[in-house]
């Protein structure tokens, strides 16, 4: 049975007092909280298993290598991916980048993404048009929905159709499967952007057939500067290397050079292996809860959310209306920028995101904002914080228009 | 900065003084933004180095939009130079606030860097 009450006990910083009053962290999806079993997994890595890993012969070295190599195993079965298809970066936004470095564009190629985009997988492909590529956005409707048309007409010359499995900003979870399939029958390779959909739901890479999928570590209770970019098998040969140096070779003559196999190979330099075995026991921690009972208490909450949010008068809702969509709150209060809602909250003690969430196009151009608050839920927010989020709102109107 | 001072910053707010664009303005800048979600444009009109009207346009926060409008007022009358000398200080004196915290320094100080800037460029002639 899931208790967010005994859940919440795990992450210590939720004791916390913001501005004399208690905690509600509502910016879940900017970044998460750590549960004390990453927290003193860090200090642990540090206190008995630091060493530089792969190369050195030594026993410590070993046990790093092992801690860094079983961290990729949950990583990879965590998606349902093989080990070798997981590739450490920084976070999503290096994992994105990286597949805009690697993979050998052409001119006249087209690059296909959407307007519900995080700026991370957005800005990496309008680099490219200097080069020649040229990038299709594809629209979204009234219902914050990608508008689906645009993917059974790809434009000739698609090399990569890249696109977020759930909007940072509406929320909306998109069909990425329908997607990947229409793209793949075009011949077009597939990105899904899963730094929002990964923490809160089942993601099966296999079931989804994508060729890459990235994602952030600190979005799911891991420690910040470590992410994934899944690389399908089959697609892997296709990308030339990001980085070079240390660790992804076999052998270096001057003249000759000797790659090694991925996921090395895209793993230049010594790793982030604390990093990594973080997230490896933050997917301990989301495996011993269960991913379909966080999206179940989570579709609950946010459900919750969106009732009490609509009793306030006044307040433009700029998320929730797709058919599915994750637990995000985009709002407005007339007569308030974002900025100054989220600055009245934190002297109650309520941290939310305001501004333009890093997807400026989408906001701007598609919602006609100038900005917008932002709630964002995860698994050990809980009604009674609902609550008191949304009388506080009450309260902000009420000395607005009273 | 307290709640109290905040909701009556944000009464001004509503009707913000020297809102509007400047025809024939003699400095302008348009289009300045810093902080996500505002963006400003300025004008100015001189006379010799006085400055005769100031004046804003655009969309911001509570704390960046009555900062500029209350440095339109502060400026006019005042020498041309005034602009280069001010800093975060002033416009917290303008606000009425104490120190301003850390994350509203971007907001409070747009409307005095769009200034500076339509100050440069002018002098730089891309205009």
């Amino acid at each position: 049975m899931f208790d967010p009450y005994k859940v919440r006990e795990d992450f210590p910083i939720l004791g916390r007092k913001i501005n004399g009053h208690n905690l509600i962290y509502f910016d879940n999806a900017a970044t998460t909280q750590k549960p004390n079993k990453v927290i003193e997994g860090i200090s642990y890595f540090y206190r008995e298993l630091n060493a530089n890993p792969l190369r050195s012969v030594h026993s410590l070295a070993q046990n790093a290598t092992k801690a860094y190599n079983e961290a990729r195993e949950k990583i990879a079965k965590f998606i349902n991916a093989e080990p070798e298809e997981i590739i450490f970066v920084r976070n999503a936004t290096e994992a994105i980048n990286l597949v805009s470095f690697s993979l050998p564009f052409r001119k006249g190629d087209s690059v296909v993404t959407t307007y519900l985009e995080h700026h991370s997988n957005l800005l990496p492909w309008l680099r490219l048009k200097k080069n020649g590529i040229n990038v299709k956005m594809v629209d979204i409707d009234e219902n914050y929905e990608l508008k689906m048309d645009d993917f059974e007409h790809l434009p000739r010359n698609t090399k990569l159709v890249t696109f977020t499995h759930a909007s940072n900003v509406t929320g909306t979870i998109t069909n990425a499967k329908k997607i990947i399939k229409l793209a793949h029958e075009a011949r077009s390779l597939t990105l899904v952007d899963a730094a929002q959909s990964v923490p809160h739901m089942k993601v099966d890479v296999k079931e989804l057939d994508c060729d890459f999928l990235a994602f952030s570590g600190h979005k799911m209770l891991g420690p910040l500067g470590i992410g994934v970019l899944y690389i399908k098998k089959d697609v892997q040969r296709q990308l030339s290397t990001f980085m070079e140096g240390g660790e992804m070779i076999q052998s270096v003559e001057i003249n000759k050079i000797i790659y090694a196999e991925p996921p090395l190979l895209f793993e230049a330099g010594t790793q982030n292996i604390e990093g990594a075995y973080g997230l490896g026991l933050a997917v301990d921690y989301l495996n011993s809860i269960g991913m379909k009972n966080i999206e179940r208490y989570e579709e609950k909450l946010t459900k919750y959310l969106y009732q009490k949010a609509k009793e306030i008068n006044g307040i433009e809702i700029l998320s929730g209306k797709s058919k599915q969509f994750g637990p995000i709150l985009s709002f407005n209060i007339p007569g308030l920028h974002s900025h100054d809602v989220a600055f009245l909250l934190d002297k109650k003690g309520i941290e939310i995101r305001s501004g333009f969430h890093c997807a400026q196009p989408l906001i701007e151009d598609k919602l006609k904002a100038n900005g917008a608050a932002r709630a964002s839920l995860y698994l050990y927010n809980t009604k009674e914080e609902i609550d008191a989020f949304t009388a506080e709102l009450k309260e902000i109107t009420k000395h607005l228009h009273g | 900065m307290d709640e109290d001072r905040f909701y009556e910053l944000s009464e001004l707010y509503k009707n913000p003084k020297h809102k509007g664009k400047i025809e024939n303005a003699d400095y302008k800048y348009e289009d300045f933004s810093i902080s996500c979600g505002d963006r400003f444009s300025v004008y100015l009109k001189t006379e010799g180095k006085k400055i005769k009207d100031a004046s804003f346009d655009g969309n911001g926060c509570v704390i960046s939009t009555v900062a500029v409008s209350k440095l339109c007022d502060f400026l006019i009358g005042k020498d041309i130079s005034t602009i280069e000398k001010m800093d975060l200080k002033d416009i917290e004196n303008l606000l009425g606030i104490g120190k301003i915290s850390s994350s509203r320094i971007d907001c409070a100080l747009v409307g005095l860097k769009a200034f500076k800037r339509a100050i440069e460029s002018k002098n730089s002639n891309i205009y």
